[in-house]
């Protein structure tokens, strides 16, 4: 059994799973954080080899349908703990039986593909409805977000259509990257900072609020939204539980509506 | 009684502001329980019309949540009246004409730039606008109509519209409403003539069916010409839907469920809404204030009207003369299944898509994978939990390679440990830690 180590990109995953299939060598983990070797296992190094990974890709292009691709790359942006070896277990598993085995939803490492896959699906959906865009002073509708997943670069598109005529700019707080939009094409930025100024203006409504940052309209229409937002509920159907399974608590910070109990201020 | 003021269209009003004015008429509208934004086809076309225009409506396929508010509903559309003005006196309605409320109207200008201004922040999929029927239903609709064209021609809005249609209003005004917005409805409001001719006096339910049927025609004869003409104009692409209030007038569940099962077939209705009652209003016809919207109903409704749907049951065997109201405690497939014991077990290995829809604690996805998956080989009662069975209700009605899980020939005590399951959902923990002890 080996032990994998890799750089963290997706050219270096699939430089490790292409040497694996290779090889035929059985993987115990793909790592991009440090690992110790022990006694009883051998941890390998691999440096990324773009040659390889392009060929190897060209490879599943040529063998495996665009759904099972972007599967593979939904799989990989979900970050998630491990999901490098199940990676490498699904793809040795389509290119050996073909990729019409993917529909055998009985076979565990499928199973978990597949559920990877909703996951992060359903985040970019919930991404779509719960980003909320302040609008800043030079025109700019921006938006921080912190996703579980790893999904800004997947929401360009849907914004990209539905905001064709604005301006604007999505950034991952948390991995501190962004997409941007200019009303002709969206453009990736791998480094963006949070500055203080905006953290603290981001969080949802407050009366007493104001950033200097925001178009002079901006908390109108905030003000506005969180109005109805709470005039919108049926008391008499009150239930804080749904509402939190459908809106975790991990999403609120970033909305512009006041999540919380205000009900007892706002009749 | 109402200002003429309020008729004057695009007058700036100034007598009371916007924050106040989405306060009422944002309350005054959320007992509607529509709130869906699937199913339309409409795009920001840039290479069509010239112009990089105002958002979309076919993103996604199932629609987009915007939010949820404290009552656990999702808000996808700024649902919202032009106006709490009514000249009619339904008894049901918080808005009556008797009512002695705060009223208010919104300018054309204040809802285009709120629903512009919310949609461009992303806290919309876009609008769903209704109204007191002030003046005449008329005149209620040309202003309607009058915001959502100012939305589609000026701001080149392509975001999701509903608009609600005024019973009485013309077909004229109708016909040029659908050729704007997304979805229309007509609210059936109550399911029986009865129900509606004592609770809303002045509704004619031929006001209301009239245009219902109306709407549908259109509906067909649209996308029978898109077929042949691709450029040709959609009408209402997200068809059109219906609300019905549950609780306020007796109609047993089987008569309602009758109703809607002609709304599906005859009219093609896209979905019913049902709004559990709320009190509002007293009146000896109507339930007391004190008495709390019936829920679990309105839950069972949305079951039963998914089966009839999706899973191809007819609703007369879902509920019928003999079993007029559907049951609280159980699920109305599983009831069904229980009447009609001598169709089970299904084999789950050799049963069609039909067939395994039927089976309680299966749904359409896990029947699907039930499907793909059994090409690969026999499936064990392993496997099932993994495809999305639910076998707490499923193992009394399947076999798995021809073996029981758990025979019971008798619907009784089907019924038993079915709900028995569910009481021990519910119990603390700290009972079961007691046969840890009891292996020593």
């Amino acid at each position: 059994m080996i032990r994998f180590h890799y750089d963290g990109t997706f050219e270096g995953l699939l430089t490790v799973i292409a040497q694996a299939i290779d090889e035929n060598t059985d993987a115990q983990e793909i790592s991009a954080t440090e690992l110790q070797a022990d006694l009883f296992t051998e941890v390998r190094s691999i440096e990324s080899d773009p040659n390889l990974a392009a060929g190897f890709f060209e490879r599943l292009r040529r063998e495996l349908s665009p759904e099972l691709l972007l599967d593979i790359g939904y799989c990989f942006l979900s970050e998630i703990k491990g999901i490098e070896k199940e990676l490498l277990d699904y793809i040795r598993l389509l290119l050996k039986e073909g990729e019409q085995v993917n529909g055998n939803y009985s076979n565990p490492v499928i199973l978990n593909v597949q559920r990877t896959c909703q996951k992060v699906s359903y985040e970019i959906l919930r991404m779509q409805g719960l980003i909320r865009f302040r609008k800043l002073r030079n025109g700019v509708y921006y938006a921080p977000i912190a996703p579980e997943h790893n999904v800004v670069r997947l929401l360009a598109s849907h914004f990209r259509d539905r905001f064709a005529d604005q301006q604007w700019l999505i950034h991952d707080t948390r991995r501190k990257s962004g997409i941007a939009y200019d009303k002709r094409q969206v453009h990736f930025l791998p480094f963006m900072e949070m500055t203080q100024e905006i953290d603290s203006s981001s969080s949802p409504y407050s009366p007493e609020r104001h950033c200097n940052l925001w178009d002079p309209d901006e908390r109108n229409y905030q003000q506005l939204w969180d109005q109805y937002f709470q005039s919108v509920a049926i008391k008499e159907r009150h239930n804080k539980r749904l509402q939190r399974q459908h809106m975790p608590e991990r999403y609120w910070r970033y909305l512009v509506e006041r999540v919380v109990e205000v009900e007892k201020e706002i009749p | 009684m109402i200002p003429e003021h309020m008729f004057v269209l695009g007058r700036q009003e100034t007598v009371m502001d916007v924050l106040e004015k989405v306060k009422i008429l944002a309350s005054a509208a959320k007992y509607d329980a529509s709130c869906a934004s699937s199913g339309s086809s409409r795009k920001n076309n840039f290479s069509q019309t010239g112009v990089r225009g105002l958002g979309n409506a076919s993103s996604s396929p199932v629609g987009i949540c915007h939010s949820w508010a404290s009552d656990g509903r999702c808000i996808s559309l700024l649902k919202i009246l032009y106006s709490n003005y009514c000249i009619n006196d339904c008894v049901y309605c918080v808005n009556r004409r008797s009512n002695d409320i705060p009223r208010s109207s919104f300018t054309i200008n204040e809802l285009v730039d709120l629903t512009v201004n919310f949609y461009r922040r992303n806290y919309i999929e876009g609008l769903f606008l209704s109204s007191g029927v002030f003046h005449s239903p008329d005149r209620t609709m040309e202003v309607l109509l009058q915001v959502v064209k100012r939305l589609r021609m000026e701001q080149h809005f392509n975001g999701y519209i509903h608009l609600k249609v005024i019973p009485g209003a013309s077909r004229d005004l109708i016909r040029e409403a659908g050729s704007y917005a997304d979805r229309l409805s007509v609210n059936i409001e109550l399911p029986s003539e009865r129900g509606l001719h004592l609770l809303a006096p002045e509704k004619k339910r031929e006001d209301i069916l009239a245009p219902m049927s109306y709407i549908g025609a259109k509906i067909q004869a649209s996308s029978e010409e898109q077929r042949y003409f691709k450029k040709a104009k959609a009408f209402v692409p997200a068809g059109q839907s219906t609300q019905m209030i549950v609780g306020a007038s007796p109609e047993p569940d089987y008569q309602i469920l009758q109703l809607v099962e002609q709304l599906y077939h005859k009219v093609h209705l896209k979905r019913v809404y049902y709004s559990a009652y709320v009190p509002v209003n007293t009146n000896s016809l109507l339930p007391a204030l004190n008495v709390t919207p019936p829920l679990k109903r309105e839950n069972r409704l949305y079951q039963a009207d998914w089966l009839i749907r999706f899973y191809k049951f007819r609703a007369a065997e879902i509920a019928g003369p003999d079993q007029p109201l559907l049951e609280a405690e159980l699920d109305p497939k599983t009831s069904w299944a229980l009447r009609n014991l001598k169709l089970f077990p299904v084999e789950i290995n050799r049963a069609d898509y039909e067939t395994l829809l039927r089976i309680p604690g299966v749904g359409l996805k896990s029947a699907e994978r039930l499907i793909s998956a059994r090409r690969f080989g026999c499936l064990t009662l392993n496997d099932l939990p993994k495809l999305g069975v639910v076998l707490k209700r499923a193992r009394y009605f399947i076999t798995c390679q021809g073996n029981f899980l758990e025979k019971l020939d008798n619907d009784q005590l089907i019924r038993q440990r079915l709900l028995g399951v569910d009481q021990n959902r519910i119990e603390p923990a700290g009972f079961n830690q007691l046969p840890l002890f009891g292996e020593l």
